[in-house]
Order: C-alpha cells, then structure tokens, then sequence
C-alpha cells in the first residue's frame, strides 16, 4: 500500500487529508471565509455600545466607554417591545395553525386512501414556485372585504397559508415510511381517528413537526414585503422586521442605538437556529427536491 | 364469491377512511384556496384590466402587457433580478462548493465550528442582512471606507451604495455572503455520504486531489448541486426585502427589482392592472429560469 498515512488524525479524517498542503490550504481558506462572516457580526455588536461621536472617530476599536444604555433606549425609542410582541404573536400562531393544519392533510394524503393524493400535492408544490408578491393586489382587497385590515389576522391568515404546501409535503413524507401496519395498531384501541392521530400517530414523526416549525418560523419571523404593505394602513401591525426599518428612518443617523435594536434581534435567533439548524437544512432539502 | 365479498368490504372501510381524510385535508386546501390560489386567479383577471382600485374593472385585453415591454425601469428591474439571482447563485454555490471540499480536510471538531459559522447568516432575516451590509458600505462611516483609509488607501474609498457603478456589486457581495453557507452545508452532507473505499481505492490509483474532487466527488454530489443551486438561484429572482434595506432600489432606481416595481405601481400608483400584469410577466420569468435549471441539470445521475 502506498498511501501515506499521517501520523495523527488521519483515522478521524478519513482517506481525505494525506497531504499536509492541503490540510494547510483548507485551514487558511474556512478561517479567511469565517472571519468574513463573523465580521459583520462582531462589528455591530461593537458599534451598539458607542455613540455617534465614537462610532464616528473610532470605528473599528473597541468602544472606550461600554453604553450598555443604548439598549433600553432603542427598546422604548424604538418601540421595539410592541413590534416583538406583534412578531411573536403572527409567527408563533401561524407556525402551530400550519403544523396542525398540515399535519392532518398530510395524514390524509397519505394513509387515507384519498383519491389522486400525488397529484394534490404536486398542485400545491407547482403553487409554491408563484412569488408571493403575484397575490398581494387582490390579496389587500380581499382582506379589507373581510375587514380584517388593521389586525393581526392580516398577516397571520396569508402567512399560514404560504407555508402550507412544504409543510404538507414534508408530513407527506414523513407519514409515506411509517407501515400502515403501525397506523392499524393504533387504531385498534378505537377512540376516534383523530384522538389517535394525537395520541399515537403525530408523536410518530416528530422530526417532521420539528422540520415544519425551525422552516417555517425562519421563513415567517423575517417576512417583510407583505409585512410592510399590511403595515402601511396601521402601526399597530407592524413586525419587528418593518419597525427596524421604520426606527431606520426616524433615528437613522443614531448608529449605536439602531446596532443595539439590530442585535436584540438577531442574536437570540441566532443562537437558537444554530443549534436547530439541522432541521432548517431538512426543510430545503425536502421541499426543493421536489419543487 | 368470497374474496370479492372481502374487498367490497374493505372497499367500505377505505371509504369511510376516506370521507375521514377529505375532512382532515379540508382546513389547508382552503385556507390555501382564500389567501392564495383565488387571489392568484384575481390577479391573472385583473392584468387584462384597467382596474384603479374603485368601480368595476374595464377589460383592455393584452394592453398592459404590451405596454409593460416599453416601461424603461420595469425592463430594468427584471434585468437587475435576474443579474442578482444568476450572479449571486453563480458565486455562492462556487465558493459553497469549495469550502464543502475544504471541509472533509479538517477535523472533526474545527469543521463543525466551522460549519456552524458559515451557515450563520442563512439563519438571519434578510432585512437585516441589508442593515449589516449598511454599515459596512456606508460613505462616512462605514467599514470599507475606514479600512481602506486606514491602511492609506483612501483614493480607492467611494460611496458603493450611491456609485452607480459599484452598487450592483454591493448588492451581489451582501446576497452571495447571505448563501453560500447554505450551500456548503447542503454540499457538505452530499459529500458525507461518498463511501470512503472509493477515495482511497483512487488514492492507490494515484489519483491526485483535485482528480478526485473533479472526477468522483462532483459528478457524485450533482443532486445536491442542483438543490442548492435551485434555492439560490430561485431565491434570488425573489430578491426584495434586503434591498430595501440596503439601498431602497437607488440611486435613480439603478438597483430596482421586479417586487419593488409592482408594489410601487399597486400602492403608491393604484395602477392595479397594470402591476397585475407585471406579476404574471414575473411568474412566467420564475417559470422559464426553472425549466433553463432542469434542462441544465439533466443527465445521468450516479449511483455508489
């Protein structure tokens, strides 16, 4: 055999690393490509604690004076308490209306003997390529007709509604590789199809609810084009993403206090989704194989 | 007779399972139905009209659409899409892919910690990746300027985001640093599953690395390939919120998008057929790009 073996690590990294200038040049390259990344990052989390003076004199060192006070100040300035409120509201209601909704459609696509169950989802999953934006003119309409402009339900009800063909399709697949064997076993005890779903069968792809939530709270949390239009009528439906743009404009030339709101914002997500991220890459990977 | 007594039977029962079923789907097919798919056929309808938004709609057939061919920002709005969405997919799955390969040359645990920072700003909302990139480009203040300043190269410094000639870039630069994470981590898992006997029966071969990334890890990975370029490419023409935020379609509308086009017409002009009409020109764009990534993307896939 002439494979030269280090002699180290190469049993944990497999047949790949054997040549030590490659192992260099990899290492070079993802430490350059991750600086570039956290970058940005870093910067506004330096840049929330100056003020304008700093921000303006100094801008890459660290701030001399610590202002811890620019975060409440972009909190209530900012209003950005009433504009979380209103994002954890809309996304938190839409994600569970989509997972209950689709978890029973893709149920009864799949083990309900419903009649050309393949091509309703391929219905759906052709809807999905449309961009949002081609629906938002009747859509705004509609909306005041149903006089449901100036609430919530302006965003919730489309937002619920957008997810629903991955959604659908992912507890499709999910509910395709449980035996239907399974599915008769469960039903034996005979208390109802759906208190079965509930007690035996939904616990039986929880990944999948765990898939359709982290995708659908990404997608949803950071929506800002239909957001913005519905919040032209009244602020009190304004989502995080469109009041960050409104203090943008108020306060804009404040650089510390508007960083300090941008990473209220992010970082807590941040860290969330990193650790869920799995399931955020389940996501696309199932929803675009097919789309 | 028996056993077709049996199936009438069960016959019966998948019946009734499927009345069952039919309810369970009811609440997503309509809500779907209300918030999408009819208002779907309204805009279709709509775009053959002169509708303003009060009294009923005029039909004026295909005018709008033939007049939508001689609107100047309406042409360039659909090129600046489709230059983000070509342009952006192009460098992000080029260096997604790069940094995939690079991965399997690392450690276990450095590759995970650099894995998870490279995916970071997949997960942030893309209205805020236009807020970070505002710092950065910024004239006075922002990052690029101090820097080249800094190291005395201060000529070099410009306002990208009010340079006609350098805002495309900055647009491209923020979308491709948004993505390529996403695609190194779809990438990445393809390259996971290659059987390692296959490298190393290449490796006695004398295959070099770059052999066999080009020979047998890429034409192996083609599946995810073309996921990821699906998303970033598909994604981009949808490209909206992060240029808002970053150079609200200026200066002089250099960096106007299809989105921002139509909404503007819809609600700031309440010229409603004629955006209608612009949405359906922008599905039919979506459409085409879609089939021009299958067409590329066909061929024999490869089994291990």
């Amino acid at each position: 055999m002439s494979i030269k073996r280090n002699k180290k690590g190469s049993a944990e990294r497999g047949p790949y690393a054997v040549s030590q200038k490659m192992i260099w040049i990899s290492r070079i390259l993802t430490v350059l490509f991750s600086l570039a990344v956290v970058f940005p990052i870093v910067f506004i989390i330096l840049t929330s604690f100056k003020n304008n003076n700093e921000f303006y004199s100094n801008i890459f060192g660290l701030p001399g004076i610590w202002r811890i006070e620019n975060y409440p100040y972009a909190w209530t300035k900012g209003q950005l308490g009433k504009y979380a409120f209103n994002s954890v509201v809309v996304t938190v209601t839409a994600v569970f209306a989509s997972v209950l909704f689709t978890s029973l459609g893709g149920y009864a696509l799949s083990k309900l003997h419903i009649p050309k169950a393949n091509a309703i989802i391929n219905l759906f999953l052709v809807f999905n390529f449309v961009p949002g934006v081609a629906v938002y003119i009747p859509l705004y309409s509609q909306l005041i007709q149903m006089h449901l402009n100036k609430t919530i339900w302006m965003l919730i009800l489309p937002y619920t509604a957008w997810t629903i063909p991955i959604s659908i399709f992912i507890f499709k697949q999910f509910f395709d590789s449980i035996p239907n064997e399974l599915i008769e076993a469960a039903r034996i005890d005979g208390s109802g199809e759906l208190s079965t779903f509930f007690r035996v069968i939904l616990p039986l792809v929880t990944p999948a609810v765990a898939t359709v939530m982290v995708f659908n709270f990404i997608n949803t949390w950071g929506e800002y084009m239909w957001a913005s239009i519905s919040a032209t009528g009244s602020s009190n439906v304004m989502t995080l993403p469109v009041g960050l743009l409104h203090f943008r404009g108020e306060y804009g030339i404040e650089w510390g206090p508007f960083a300090s709101a941008i990473v209220i914002i992010i970082i807590p997500l941040m860290i969330l989704f990193i650790y869920l991220q799995k399931y955020f890459i389940q996501g696309i990977t199932s929803g675009a194989v097919k789309g | 007779m028996k056993p077709k007594k049996v199936s009438r039977k069960m016959n019966a029962v998948n019946r009734k399972y499927m009345l069952i079923g039919l309810v369970l789907l009811a609440p997503s097919v309509i809500i779907y139905f209300l918030f999408m798919a009819y208002p779907l056929g309204r805009t279709l309808y709509l775009s053959f009209t002169g509708w303003g938004g009060f009294g009923p709609a005029k039909v004026t057939g295909f005018s709008n659409y033939s007049k939508i061919l001689k609107d100047k920002t309406f042409i360039m709005a659909l090129k600046n899409t489709i230059l983000f969405a070509v342009g952006s997919a192009v460098f992000s799955v080029l260096i997604g892919i790069l940094l995939a390969w690079l991965n399997l040359f690392l450690r276990r645990f450095s590759g995970q910690v650099s894995r998870t920072l490279l995916f970071m700003p997949s997960v942030i909302a893309p209205t805020i990746t236009g807020l970070l990139f505002l710092f950065i480009f910024t004239e006075d203040v922002g990052l690029i300027n101090g820097f080249l300043r800094s190291i005395g190269l201060g000529r070099f410094a410009t306002a990208w985001l009010t340079n006609p000639s350098t805002v495309k870039n900055a647009i491209l630069v923020q979308q491709t640093w948004r993505q390529f994470g996403l695609v190194m981590v779809l990438c990445y898992a393809g390259l996971q599953g290659v059987p390692t006997e296959l490298i190393e029966c290449a490796r006695i071969d004398g295959a070099t690395d770059g052999k066999i990334l080009w020979k047998i890890l890429l034409p192996l990975i083609k599946p995810q390939i073309e996921l990821a370029t699906m998303f970033t490419t598909l994604g981009g023409l949808k490209i909206y919120d992060s240029v808002v935020s970053l150079t609200g379609g200026g200066p002089a509308r250099q960096t106007v998008v299809l989105p921002m086009w139509i909404i503007e017409n819809a609600f700031t002009y309440s010229k409603f057929g004629y955006a209608s009409a612009m949405c359906i020109y922008f599905i039919v764009v979506v459409l085409i790009f879609t089939l021009i990534l299958r067409r590329i993307f066909k061929g024999e896939t490869y089994e291990y």
